[in-house]
Order: C-alpha cells, then structure tokens, then sequence
C-alpha cells in the first residue's frame, strides 16, 4: 500500500469535460513504447523550443518541464526534489530542474515514484537527444547539458537574442531572422545527423500550419472567455499548456482543442458559466504566475465562494495567441517569429503582455500574482507588474507558492490573503 | 605622462560613484557607466568618454524596495538599482547594459526605462547572444556593435572614425598585457593578491591610458622587490562579482593567498587580447563573444568544458592548491556550471569549497570553511 503523502493538497474542479491526464498518459505511453522498439527517437526540450521541426521528422519532443509539472500535480515532486539537494542543488534553483534532476539522480527509482505512477504509466524514457531553445531563461539550456552530460547523448543548443527595444515586431531586423533561421538550419542538419533521419521541407510546412491553427483555436477560446459568465475557468485552461508546448504541430492537439473550442462555444450559448450551477460571477480576475500544480484547489476554486474566477492568464497566453499568424509557405520564418521574439526576449511583447488596457477587456477587477521565488523570471515579471499595478491603483495580492514543491508552502497562510484580497473586492 | 587624475581609485571603496563621474565631467568630458565585463568598452573610448563599471555596493538596500524590485534576484542587481534609484549615477551621461544574464537584460533594463530613465541622457541595451564561435553569431553581434557605434555617435553629434578605435583597442590590449604581468608577478610572489585584484578593478573605472601608466609603475616597483616566498595555500578564486576586495583580505588575513582567479572582476575581465589585423568592429565582435574565460551565462557547445580547462591552465599557471567559489545567491548559471566543476575537481582530487554571498561575504561562515580547506592543503605538504 502506498505510504501516505506528506502534503495534503486539493485538485481543483473542473469546467470542461476534456481529460488532459489522459492524453498525457497515452503521450507518455507512446513515448516509452516507441522508445523500447527504437521506432522513433527521443528528443528533450525546455518549454517553447520549435517542436514543430521534430514532428515533421517523425521524433518524439519531451519536456522534462512538463514531466515536473505532472510530478508537482501527484505531489511527488518533493522526494524528488529532495534527492536534487541532497546532491548538491541549492534550494534556490528552479524547481522543475531540481525535480528532474532528482529524478535522474536516482529519484526515477524511489517507491513514492513509483506508487504515484501508477504502475509506471507516466514514465519519462531516457533521450536519445536533447535540445533547447535559450529564449525563456538562461538556466534552460544548461539543464539541456547537463541531461546530455548525464546520458551521455548529443545535445543543441539555440539562441534568442533580446530584440533591441526600439525594434517592433512588426519589423524586425533583417539580421535576427537571419541569425534565427540559420540556427534552425544547424538544429535541422544536428537531427539529420543523430537520427539518420531526412528533413522534408513540405512536412515542415504542414507542422506549422498545425500549430497555427492550434494557437488560433486557443486565441478563440480566450476571446470567449470575455464573454460574462466567463465559460471556462483558469484551473482548465492551465493544464491544456501541455497541448501548446508539447503538441504544437501535431494534429491530435488541434482535434482536442477543436473540441474543447466546440464545448466552450457551447457553454457560452447556453449562458453557461464556469462557477457551480447558482454562483454567480461577482469577480473576475487575472492570474499571473505558473501556477501550484500541487494545489490547484487554492488556487481556482477557493475563490469560488466569493463568486469569482479566473478569466485571464498570462501563463497560458504566454504560449498561444501572441506569435501572430504563422505563414507555411515561409516555415523556418515562421517558427522564428513564434519562438525568438517572445516576452522575456521582447520589450514590446513584454508590454503587451501586460498591456493595462488589453487586460481590461476581461473585465478585470484584480489579479492574483503567484509569486515563485525559485523562478528569476517570474518573480521579476510579478515585481514589475506590483509596481505597474500599484502606479495605477489596481487591486491584487501576491501568495507565495512553488510550482511544484509543497515544503514551504503555507495555504493557511495563501487562502488568509485570498480571503483578505476579495473581501476588499467586495467593500 | 603626467596623470590628470587626481584621487585613482584602486578599489570601489576609494571614490563615491559621484566623485569618479564629476572630476572626469568637469574637464567638459563625458561617463557612460556599464555593468558587464562582457561589454566593449572600446567603442566608447573611442568616442572620448570615460567607461566605468558599475559593480555594485555592500550597502544595505534602502530606496529600491521602495519600487517593488523583485527580492530574488541576486544583490548586484538589487544593489545596482538601489543605487541609480538613490541618484548616485546622476551624473552620469549614460548607462549601457549588455543582455548577459536574465538579470542585467530584464530586470535592470526595464526598471532604469521604468523608473530611471530621465536620469541617463543615453540609456542602452546591447543585445548580445549567448552562442559564441560560430559564424552566424559573430555576424550578428558585428550588427549589433555597428548600431551602438552609430547611437554613440548620435548621442555624440560626431563621427567616431575607425583610426580612434583601432587606438582604442591598442590602449585595452595594452591594460590587458599588463595586467597579465601583474597577474604573473603575484604569482611569483612580487605583487599580493589584494594589490593585483586592486590594479584590475582600478581599470574597471580609471581612464585607461592613464592606469596604464599606473600599472607600468606598479609592475616596475615590484620588480625590484624581493619576491615573498611562502609555503601559504595557494587560492584560486571563482565566481563572478565581488563588491570590493574583503575576500582577497580574509584569505590573506587567514595565511593564504589568491594567486589566480576567473572572475568577472578578475581575468574573465582582461584575459583575452582583441585582435588588431581585422576591421575594429568585427575584432570586438569576436573577442567580446569567444572570450576566455566564457561566462556561465553562455551556452557555446563547449562552454564548461572550456571554463574547466580555463581553471585548470590557471591553477597550472599559478601553482593554485585549491579552488574557492564565491558565488551569488540567485545566480542560477554560476550555480549550475558549478555542479559540473565541481565534479571534475573531485575527480580529479583537487581541493575546493563553495561559499554563497549575498550583500556581504559572510566572512565568520566563511572563515570557518577556509580554514578547514587551508588544513587539508597544508595537510598534504
């Protein structure tokens, strides 16, 4: 039997009838079974790298990142994260890393893993390459190395520059294109070369028409969710980020989120909204931050009894809806514009994503801000926008809570400001 | 030469920000501060302004929490906008900051745009990739130079001609020479480690050509010095930026001494030379991207491999016993290079510690850690 967890956490509730955990799970299943029969190689990435390319070739991208997640969510992450310090990782440093590289420090074979996995179903296999994309943070691709470095396979690394601020994304230099492009075509000739396998521009084209058509999908969904009820709540559409990172490209994720579009088009019809049947919506409000994957209840349904919900996330919108239209006729450019301009390499998108007014049409009364301390990028997003919020008097609250690692939180500690945050709502 | 400057600062400690900026802006001059021993220093030179590095101080933050700054990251940074926020760099004419680390490019940038930015005639990023040794970076990063010559020139109202930074790459390849000696004449035991650390912050924030003329004094009283012979554990030091030279001051307190380093504040500053038989922009396009030591911020194919033999050629150089990391709180890619050189070190037994520094040392923690390592290197005889 199964030792009892450590950290009792809730799941959130659901709004949309769509099971994210059993796409994952066949995803994971495919990925060792493929893996054990050698049919497809194995390529890890960090988080918005341009997987497309690897669909068109027929390889399978995995992120360890979306492995953490799902660690944080069946509350294992912490023995993970555990054997991660014990090796020497400061407790500072990312979590997702540190529970990866638990995990790959023997953590893979502890008995928590393996109760929570039920049998192992959600396994990561061992890359066969790996790779990333530096336009996130700069811990990504050194995570990259050292996952090479320990499995001993050939790794890629690419590069983002920051866009100088006075560029704008309608029109970006000649040579960032070129310098992105070219990258494309080393990562191409480095698969080419580790998988023996042939790179066909056509299928590259079919890729990105994929993943266009998955970002525009997602961009309907979060127009609708202007709409008052809002139809579909934020615990949702965080857990649907592992078909925009991980399946962007392929056509299982555009058939999911055509029929969550469907559902959610629905929904709005019947007036339907995400709070329990006789809520009513009294707030709405923005979250930002990644959020507690252990704890999605605090996070989006705690606030349901006062009749508020999440209609907006940065998180979310960060991988969908902000590259633009992606053109397959110009495929490499295409991928450049999704994956090298976005908001931590982008002044311009930056704002935008922040932007006060393009937030207001949720009708927004305030934001939560998640604030993870082992993240350098998030907490510095959440300090500037404190200060942008207080500059023009907007209402919000800051809880402190790791993506992953439950050991220092404290709900009493995150639902006491909750409750702070919207009864001043209220007054 | 006789040296215009009056009061040369050696150490951070010897001249307020103030002070540094105004005697040079009193001869109707201007100062460009600059954060990164990855930024090319030599463009602005060339343009007759006066470069100084802006490390940041020890003093207790007081006005940037003011402006909600994020807590996590490390202290130069927090440290860096308290200071410009308490109007310490006022005047300066301008700040250039280059896209090293997630730090310097978003944190630092945006808040000196948000909150800063009326204070600096000429505020700049210089977005530099962190892939070096190939051809479609270098071509891009001769862009980028190419466009902050031409911002400089704008600010300027004048032409800075190549003929300026051809000199100008003379005057830092010479500092950079110089230094070097001083780095071998420490090793020899002619200079301390505290004097060597100092010449190389003294030419973070000296006129160059001037501190030249410094260094070559330095160097030639140490010349005629008896060399300190001891059997005093040798140190390599770690890391990347240290506010003043209390480390340098422990170890050597403790017995020991610092005979090599790659620190931002040390040879990953100066070590490589700029090549003088290309166009200018493009030799500093090289140089400032394939530098050796590289910064853990670089994701070059090889980069800790060759951080690692950087170390390891420095502590056969010197005759280094052991190696000490001094690394930043909430500095992800020194902390993480640091787990592979770690392991390397074990393997290869060479002795080493890691200590974590925020607004200070943490001198009594560390003093405890030192002297157990200085044990084990005289331990070994």
């Amino acid at each position: 039997m199964a030792e009892e967890k450590k950290y009792k956490t809730g799941k959130a509730k659901k709004t949309l009838s769509v099971d994210v955990l059993k796409y994952v799970s066949k995803y994971y299943i495919e990925a060792n079974r493929a893996k054990k029969k050698g049919s497809k190689p194995i390529c890890y990435h960090t988080s918005l790298d341009p997987i497309e390319i690897d669909y068109a070739m027929g390889i399978i991208p995995m992120l360890p990142e979306n492995f953490a997640a799902i660690c944080g969510a069946l509350q294992i992450a912490p023995d993970l994260i555990e054997v991660a310090e014990q090796r020497g990782c400061p407790s500072d440093l990312c979590s997702y890393f540190k529970n990866h590289f638990g995990y790959m420090e023997g953590g893979k074979d502890l008995p928590s893993m393996k109760d929570a996995f039920d049998m192992n179903l959600i396994v990561l296999p061992d890359p066969d390459i790996v790779c990333s994309l530096r336009n996130i943070c700069r811990l990504h691709p050194i995570w990259m190395r050292q996952v090479a470095r320990f499995y001993n396979v050939p790794a890629f690394t690419m590069d983002a520059p920051q866009l100088h601020p006075k560029t704008s994304l309608s029109k970006i230099d000649d040579h960032y294109i070129e310098f992105g492009v070219s990258q494309l075509k080393d990562y191409i000739s480095f698969l080419e070369k580790h998988t023996g396998r042939k790179f066909d521009m056509e299928r590259l084209s079919e890729t990105v028409a994929l993943s266009d058509r998955l970002s525009k999908i997602f961009e309907e969904i979060y127009e609708l969710r202007k709409v008052t009820p809002c139809p579909v709540g934020g615990e949702d559409l965080n857990s649907l980020v592992f078909f925009l990172v991980t399946e962007a490209g392929s056509q299982e994720a555009v058939d999911v989120a055509q029929g969550i579009l469907d559902e959610v088009k629905d929904k709005v019809r019947r007036r339907e909204g995400a709070l329990p049947e006789g809520t009513e919506e009294a707030h709405r409000v923005s979250f930002v931050g990644i959020p507690p994957w252990h704890d999605m209840a605090t996070a989006f349904t705690y606030m349901q009894k006062y009749g508020a919900t999440s209609v907006d996330e940065i998180y979310v919108r960060a991988f969908s809806g902000f590259a633009g239209r992606m053109d397959p006729s110009h495929p490499l450019e295409s991928l450049v514009r999704k994956y090298f301009f976005i908001y931590p390499t982008t002044t311009e998108q930056a704002l935008r994503l922040i932007n006060i007014e393009d937030i207001t049409g949720y009708g927004i009364d305030g934001f939560i801000c998640w604030n993870l301390t082992t993240c350098r990028l998030i907490s510095t997003l959440i300090a500037r926008l404190k200060a942008m919020y207080d500059l023009f008097n907007i209402p919000y609250v800051t809880c402190d809570a790791d993506q992953v690692d439950p050991r220092q939180y404290n709900v009493e500690q995150v639902r006491n400001r909750l409750d702070a945050f919207f009864e001043n709502l209220e007054e | 030469m006789e040296l215009s400057i009056k009061k040369p600062f050696f150490t951070p400690k010897d001249l307020s920000w103030h002070e540094r900026a105004k005697w040079w802006k009193d001869k109707g001059k201007r100062v460009l501060g600059y954060l990164c021993s990855d930024f090319p220093e030599e463009i602005v030179y060339a343009g007759g302004i006066l470069p100084i590095r802006i490390l940041g101080s020890n003093e207790a933050i007081s006005e940037a929490y003011k402006y909600s700054i994020n807590p996590y990251s490390c202290y130069v940074t927090r440290s860096i906008l308290d200071i410009a926020l308490k109007g310490e760099l006022s005047d300066f004419d301008g700040l250039a900051i280059t896209t090293t680390c997630d730090a310097c490019g978003l944190d630092i940038y945006w808040r000196m745009e948000d909150q800063v930015k009326g204070s600096f005639p000429f505020l700049y990023l210089l977005p530099r990739p962190s892939i070096s040794k190939t051809e479609s970076s270098h071509k891009f990063f001769r862009v980028e130079l190419f466009r902050f010559k031409e911002s400089l020139e704008e600010f300027l109202q004048e032409e800075i001609p190549k003929s300026s930074l051809a000199h100008a790459i003379k005057v830092y390849n010479q500092n950079r020479s110089l230094l070097r000696e001083i780095y071998d004449l420490r090793g020899e035991g002619f200079i301390s480690g505290v004097d060597a650390a100092s010449a190389v912050f003294s030419s973070m924030g000296n006129p160059k050509d001037e501190n030249n003329l410094l260094l070559s004094r330095m160097i030639e009283e140490a010349k005629v010095r008896e060399p300190k012979s001891s059997a005093a554990p040798r140190i390599h030091l770690s890391g990347s930026v240290l506010f003043n030279l209390e480390l340098f001051e422990l170890i050597e307190d403790l017995g020991g001494t610092v005979v090599s380093d790659d620190l931002c504040v040390g040879s990953r500053y100066f070590w490589d030379p700029v090549s003088t038989d290309r166009d200018p922009l493009e030799a500093l396009a090289t140089r400032y991207l394939d530098k050796e030591p590289a910064c853990p911020c670089m994701n070059t194919e090889s980069k800790v491999e060759d951080r690692l033999n950087f170390i390891l050629m420095m502590l056969e150089r010197y005759k280094a016993d052991a190696v000490v990391f001094c690394l930043h709180k909430y500095c992800d890619t020194h902390q993480l290079d640091y787990q592979i050189l770690a392991e390397e070190l074990e393997e290869r037994e060479i002795p080493f510690l890691v200590h974590i520094i925020e607004q200070n040392i943490g001198t009594a923690q560390l003093r405890t850690k030192l002297e157990a390592l200085f044990e084990i290197i005289n331990g070994r005889g």
